[in-house]
């Protein structure tokens, strides 16, 4: 009975500092992780209010898109500054320019190009832009005036190409009973190409609409003249070599 | 007459009373502001929480919106990494066009070109050969009167001229610097 009484008196003594502990250890255990949550919650509210915010924005820009400009604008792309090695559209579009200049045109060279260059630079990753050349010459034969006028046609054709060299040389045909002077231009010509990037970026990137000046650039792929390509379809092999 | 024999100590002691009574109310009524205060924090944490899930399921609805225009966003990114290239490209592209231009309107019909050279600094080497003095003049009376085009000619150097025997070529030797044209370009 006494000691019950003692115990009583000792925490009716020490009531105000238990109370003060049990207030300091509510504060520590319960209101401590409470806070935190909220601190967190609260800060992913901010971040999905940006991203919610950067997603919106994008969806804007992407739905301002003209589908079909931009599907013409990519093709025209594609002919003037192509993806890959032009080789065919070359061909093609120099034998048309030539015929239509009423020119022969023949003795084409092909530099492939070094593929260890290539991987050299990628290696280093000196290479910001991607830029390739695809560097070949080639003959065109005619009169001295249809030579000019092709060698002006043949920087405003797509693919864009370059002249690097040029060397123009008088022949005359003997076989012909009235003299021809035929002359025979021998032509070094450089054509680019930029493989596309590899990956779109996150979905939360932003989509970086063009600029007026950008807009005017692309306008400009109008003024080159593209020649139909005529690839052959036909099968021209074994497809299977062991049947 | 009253003898107060513990006066000082009763005071002593009510006093301290009272102080624990009014800091244990004190610390009652902290503890109770506390409790409010958890409570506050709490809602407003799950009221965060739902507003969360609201924008997270909106982002997810933008998401699937971005999905179904990815062709268009990939064209367009397409588009923007060829860009950069060919602008640097099709400016070099319109200066080259123009300075061929202004080699070719240089040279009259029958002139044999072994080849025109550009240097870096610039200057174009023009050699060939032309049949007759005619041509040669002709040429000549080209490089000194051009002043339309793009490009014009800025300093013609004649480096050299050989004239072999009669009847034969003359082969020549120019060293061209042309300038754009400011009347041209505005």
């Amino acid at each position: 009975m006494v000691s019950n009484n003692q115990s009583k008196s000792i925490f009716k003594d020490k009531q105000l500092l238990i109370l003060a502990v049990m207030s300091v250890v509510m504060v520590i255990v319960v209101l401590g992780p409470v806070l935190t949550q909220l601190k967190t919650r609260l800060s992913s509210k901010k971040k999905l209010a940006e991203q919610l915010g950067q997603l919106n924005e994008k969806l804007t820009s992407l739905s301002g898109i003209e589908p079909v400009l931009i599907d013409e604008r990519v093709k025209k792309m594609e002919a003037v500054f192509p993806s890959q090695k032009p080789i065919v559209q070359l061909m093609s579009t120099l034998s048309k320019l030539s015929e239509q200049n009423n020119l022969i045109f023949g003795g084409v060279s092909l530099q492939p190009g070094s593929l260890e260059e290539e991987a050299a630079k990628t290696k280093k990753g000196k290479t910001s832009t991607d830029l390739r050349d695809l560097r070949f010459g080639f003959q065109v034969g005619g009169d001295f005036d249809d030579i000019l006028n092709f060698m002006k046609g043949l920087e405003n054709v797509a693919p864009l190409m370059k002249i690097e060299k040029i060397g123009l040389s008088i022949k005359t045909n003997p076989l012909l009973s009235v003299k021809t002077t035929l002359v025979v231009a021998d032509v070094q010509v450089a054509a680019f190409y930029q493989p596309p990037p590899k990956t779109l970026g996150s979905i939360s990137s932003p989509v970086k609409l063009l600029s007026r000046q950008e807009e005017a650039l692309l306008n400009k792929l109008t003024s080159f003249k593209t020649f139909e390509t005529v690839v052959p379809v036909g099968q021209t092999g074994k497809q299977n070599l062991f049947e | 007459m009253e003898i107060d024999l513990f006066g000082q100590q009763v005071k002593k002691l009510a006093r301290k009373q009272k102080a624990k009574r009014m800091a244990l109310q004190l610390l009652i009524f902290l503890l109770l502001i506390l409790a409010i205060a958890m409570i506050a924090i709490s809602g407003t944490s799950l009221l965060v929480a739902k507003e969360n899930q609201k924008t997270e399921d909106k982002i997810g609805l933008i998401k699937t919106k971005i999905d179904d225009l990815r062709e268009i966003e990939s064209k367009q990114v397409y588009l923007n990494s060829k860009l950069n290239s060919f602008e640097s490209l099709l400016i070099t592209h319109e200066k080259h066009q123009g300075v061929a231009e202004a080699v070719f309107n240089l040279i009259p019909s029958g002139t044999t070109l072994k080849g025109f050279d550009v240097s870096e600094d610039g200057v174009i080497t023009l050699a060939g050969s032309v049949p007759n003095w005619e041509v040669l003049s002709q040429l000549l009376a080209n490089v000194r009167g051009n002043k339309s085009g793009l490009m014009q000619i800025k300093e013609a150097k004649v480096k050299k001229i050989v004239f072999s025997q009669i009847g034969s070529d003359i082969s020549f030797d120019i060293s061209l610097v042309l300038s754009v044209n400011s009347a041209v370009n505005g």
